[in-house]
């Protein structure tokens, strides 16, 4: 998710406090803005949009992985009817699940994650305040999801073994974790498949699902699996299922697998999805049934529209083999879809020559309409949403959106971090590197000292989402304080080593469900030296670099026979320690002196 | 000196007296958070300087106060 709404807030009441504070000292140059960028924008091409009727789509693609390349725990075959009068979704779900552990596994856990929606009494509700970035529940903004049946294959009713959880904080009025203890426990290596029958009622669009007028944005829609982790997975030392409720700040954790979806909607409307459509959509009276394909993924998203303004184009980059981008634009911002295809290639193209290969067949764009931004800033695996089309002519926002999301299709949706509990690993990565796609390809680098001038209560970045006191602090953590961790990490390695420490973090733990400590190993083995140290302050640790001059005294001096003032400056540390702390000293004459204060790095032997 | 220690004195000798000395001015610091106590100036014209502080910190509040959420 992007986190746009705070940052630009907060930013512009930080440039009044260091303005007031370049006033006291007299000394501080002017911080450099960097709101508009200054070279290498996108240039405005008002290409009058080709609206080509998606219904020209070329024939259904084979999928093009041979070789999986994921795990491949969860199968789930679904078929979705969306009623677009009442808002509300009918669904049915054959699920299969493979023990990927090496005991016998009794009991399923499903997130119903709707049911946050459900009342103000949910545990999402009751943190968030109903309010998620700018965003505001709204009256009409309940929802919910009802299991309606489950079933064995054999036919056996197992309803009645169906109970909700709350593991985290006991709340029995939230029903967002569904526990279902199964007739017959599931061998290791074994499987069970499941028969479901579910009810999604819509919200009007809030925290991250919901619709606006017609437009319906199905995130977290269908009941979803948790994760199961065997022994050794981040650092588990007994296998089992990681089990929370959903949480007013925190966002997701799946397990790979299959995603086969029919989605049937009014004949009118136009469907993005997760995966690639297997078939042309078929008109049949007033309903349109898409069938959708995904493998390799976690999750599945989907959102319709009957004013989607569709476009799509074949793009290749040497580490991206083929991919086509599918853009669904909303009518008043037409005239734009140059400027979202250009940040999608220039990211695709940047992530995979530094990380490692987009997969993936297709990368979905949906811009939601005026309105509906509490669905947009978004990203799921191959589909993210933008910001809503409310400005016709936005700045760099719309790219930098896009980019962010994007980056999210490498360390959320392949590398797969356990959001709950460790959404730096997410939020920080895919911050840090779209900071760098901006920068080098739009000239619009992040004001990083400013940004960590609102970080105001610094806390560790490894902790569940939901244990941080407010949604400002999850933010300025997850989000701001881990994008400057790996850059003061950048900054002592160099750029090159950075890059191979991320590459290979990536390369060795995609879809592979990494800790921190598997991102610290990473980080040790590259640069063959220690970093307890350091990640014990800022990760595990809630430190940030806090240096003072505590004073500065001066008296006059003889040395050898000469006159000279001895200027004697303290220097307190209050914070982390720094590798090396430059300290700037000017004197009365116009000259300047710097000293550095440095710290020696332990080295791996 | 040592980064490990809590506190450093720094000892400079020179033509002149050091008028006010900055910590990391150019930013290399990504993790510093509180910039305002990074810098120390020696001689300031105290009644201006005091006056002016307290108006500037009433401002800082009023702005925060306005706009923080
Ligand atoms: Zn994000």
């Amino acid at each position: 998710m992007t986190m746009r709404k705070i940052r630009f807030r907060r930013y512009a009441t930080w440039l009044i406090v260091l303005a007031a504070a370049a006033i006291i000292s007299g000394v501080w140059k002017a911080e450099q803005q960097n709101h508009q960028p200054a070279v290498g924008t996108e240039p405005y091409l008002t290409v009058q949009g080709n609206t080509a009727n998606e219904m020209a789509t070329p024939a259904p693609e084979i999928p093009q992985t041979p070789e999986p390349l994921s795990q491949r725990v969860v199968e789930y075959h679904m078929s979705v009817t969306l009623d677009a009068t009442k808002m509300r979704l009918q669904g049915s779900q054959n699920l299969t699940w493979k023990n990927p552990g090496t005991v016998p596994v009794k009991e399923l856990y499903f997130h119903l994650y709707p049911n946050a929606f459900e009342s103000k009494q949910s545990t999402f509700m009751k943190e968030s305040g109903g309010q998620l970035r700018n965003d505001k529940a709204k009256a009409d903004s309940f929802g919910h999801m009802r299991v309606l049946s489950v079933k064995t294959v054999q036919g056996d009713d197992l309803l009645s073994r169906m109970s909700f959880v709350q593991p985290d904080d006991g709340n029995k009025n939230d029903h967002t974790l569904m526990k279902l203890v199964l007739p017959t426990a599931v061998l290791p290596g074994e499987q069970v498949t499941l028969l479901t029958q579910f009810e999604v009622a819509m919200p009007a669009a809030f925290a991250r699902m919901g619709y606006v007028g017609d437009y319906v944005m199905a995130g977290q829609w269908y009941p979803k699996l948790a994760v199961y982790e065997p022994k050794g997975v981040r650092g588990r030392t007994e296998e089992g299922w990681n089990l929370h409720q959903y949480h007013g700040n925190s966002e997701f954790y799946a397990d790979f697998g299959i995603f086969d979806v029919v989605i049937k909607v009014p004949a009118g409307d136009i469907v993005a999805a997760t995966g690639f459509p297997t078939q042309q959509p078929v008109v049949s009276g007033d309903v349109k049934t898409y069938h959708f394909y995904a493998d390799d993924v976690h999750d599945f998203a989907w959102a319709a529209s009957p004013h989607f303004v569709y476009h799509e184009e074949p793009f290749s980059a040497p580490n991206v083999p083929g991919v086509k981008i599918k853009l669904y634009l909303d009518p008043k911002q037409q005239d734009l879809k140059d400027r979202y295809l250009a940040a999608a290639k220039k990211s695709l193209t940047r992530y995979s020559q530094w990380y490692g290969e987009y997969p993936y067949s297709t990368l979905s764009i949906v811009v939601p309409p005026p309105g509906g931004n509490g669905t947009g800033g978004m990203e799921y695996p191959t589909l993210i949403t933008a910001w809503d089309a409310t400005e016709a002519n936005p700045g760099l926002d719309l790219e930098r959106v896009v980019v962010h999301e994007i980056g999210h299709q490498y360390w959320y949706g392949m590398v797969a971090s356990n959001e709950f509990e460790e959404a730096w690993l997410d939020e920080g990565f895919t911050s840090y590197s779209e900071d760098r796609v901006m920068a080098e390809e739009y000239g619009n680098a992040s004001n990083l000292p400013i940004e960590a001038s609102y970080i105001t209560d610094p806390a560790a970045l490894r902790q569940n989402a939901w244990d941080y006191n407010t949604r400002g602090e999850y933010a300025d953590n997850v989000y701001t304080k881990a994008k400057l961790a790996l850059t003061a990490i950048e900054r002592q390695v160099g750029a090159q080593t950075m890059n191979k420490v991320l590459r290979t973090y990536f390369q060795r733990w995609k879809f592979r469900h990494p800790s921190t400590e598997d991102f610290q190993k990473v980080l040790q083995d590259v640069t063959k030296a220690d970093w307890a140290t350091f990640f014990d302050q800022y990760v595990y640790g809630g430190l940030m670099v806090d240096y003072s001059i505590e004073s500065i005294h001066s008296q006059p001096v003889t040395v050898d026979g000469k006159p000279l003032v001895e200027s004697t400056i303290v220097v307190q540390k209050h914070g982390g320690t720094a590798g090396t702390v430059p300290i700037e000293m000017h004197l009365s004459d116009g000259s300047t002196v710097v000293r550095m204060w440095t710290v020696r790095m332990r080295r791996c032997s | 000196m040592d980064g490990q220690d809590a506190q450093v004195q720094l000892k400079v000798q020179e033509k002149a007296p050091v008028d006010w000395a900055a910590i990391d001015p150019h930013h290399t610091l990504v993790l510093e958070n509180r910039h305002i106590n990074n810098f120390l100036k020696t001689t300031v014209d105290t009644k201006w300087s005091v006056r002016w502080n307290l108006g500037l910190t009433k401002l800082i509040e009023i702005v925060l106060n306005g706009v923080a959420w």
